[in-house]
């Protein structure tokens, strides 16, 4: 009977991994677009950087990472059979997630209000006009792929909080909890990438 | 008994994460200073720096050795057809 847990467990294990790697594949798509496009015109995507808010920028970085910790600590002390903590920690995993989302819809915000994201009166008066807006749908692209997979995670995060605080199925949940940290990590791990490309590289 | 498993899983947690905070100042340091195309690899690097240490730390990479070659196995491919698209790209605008 343990061996088939173990052997289900490993499985489920090997199976998210599967599935981050397509992901994987299916973002670095979206990076080696950008790579080229930016290649095309580089002066155009020099001014489209030169509109991110890297304060927001920086910040919703710091909020993701942070949020990395609290999902790993939550991980370790539901091994550690210290569910009560572990769920105060998936709490402020979600809500700093939450914090993420406010942060980009600000941006969002920011943007419609100068014209400048693609499908909301796209405006751009200055030069290199084709290639400003190319960085523009790009950006728009990836940071609302990688949104859909925070919200994603958010609800899968919300759905454990719930099970893990207010049915006190905590024991049931051990794989359930580090699958959803793997997944948050991986979405860590995206915008650990998306961030330089899209506020740093070409701020300089 | 490994390395990883002396050391308490806590402290790896806390460290990796000042780790990530001092790239991530970095980083933002790095823009601000007209490097040129050095900036843009330093960023990089410290983007693939901070990868390297959630995909191995956080994501337990470091422990379970089968998985760091699934990911070994997706960077070959993800790199040789990244090679093979700028070729094809590069050739085709000239």
């Amino acid at each position: 009977m343990t061996s088939v847990k173990t052997e289900n467990a490993l499985t489920d294990k090997i199976g998210m991994w599967v599935f981050l790697a397509t992901e994987i594949c299916f973002f670095a798509t979206l990076f080696l677009s950008f790579i080229i496009y930016r290649h095309e015109s580089h002066e155009a995507f020099h001014i489209g950087s030169q509109h991110m808010n890297i304060l927001a920028g920086t910040l919703n970085t710091g909020i993701l990472l942070t949020s990395s910790l609290c999902v790993a600590m939550a991980d370790l002390f539901f091994r550690k059979n210290n569910y009560q903590l572990s769920v105060y920690l998936l709490i402020i995993t979600f809500l700093l997630g939450f914090c993420f989302l406010g942060i980009k819809g600000y941006e969002y915000i920011e943007h419609i209000h100068s014209h400048l994201l693609p499908g909301f009166d796209f405006h751009y008066a200055g030069k290199e006009e084709r290639g400003v807006k190319m960085f523009f749908v790009l950006y728009l692209i990836m940071t609302a792929l990688h949104a859909v997979h925070l919200l994603v995670g958010l609800i899968v995060l919300l759905f454990l909080i719930m099970r893990m605080h207010f049915l006190g199925q905590q024991k049931d949940y051990s794989r359930g909890v580090e699958l959803s940290a793997l997944y948050w990590h991986f979405v860590d791990l995206i915008w650990v990438f998306l961030f330089p490309l899209l506020y740093l590289v070409d701020r300089a | 008994m490994t390395m990883y498993t002396k050391i308490s899983e806590f402290k790896i947690y806390v460290v990796s994460y000042l780790g990530l905070m001092i790239l991530l100042c970095l980083s933002v340091l790095m823009t601000y200073l007209n490097l040129g195309i050095l900036g843009f690899v330093f960023c990089l690097l410290i983007a693939c720096l901070k990868g390297l240490i959630i995909f191995l730390f956080f994501m337990h990479a470091i422990k379970d050795k089968a998985y760091l070659f699934i990911f070994g196995a997706l960077l070959l491919f993800l790199i040789s057809m990244l090679i093979l698209i700028l070729s094809d790209f590069r050739m085709r605008t000239g």
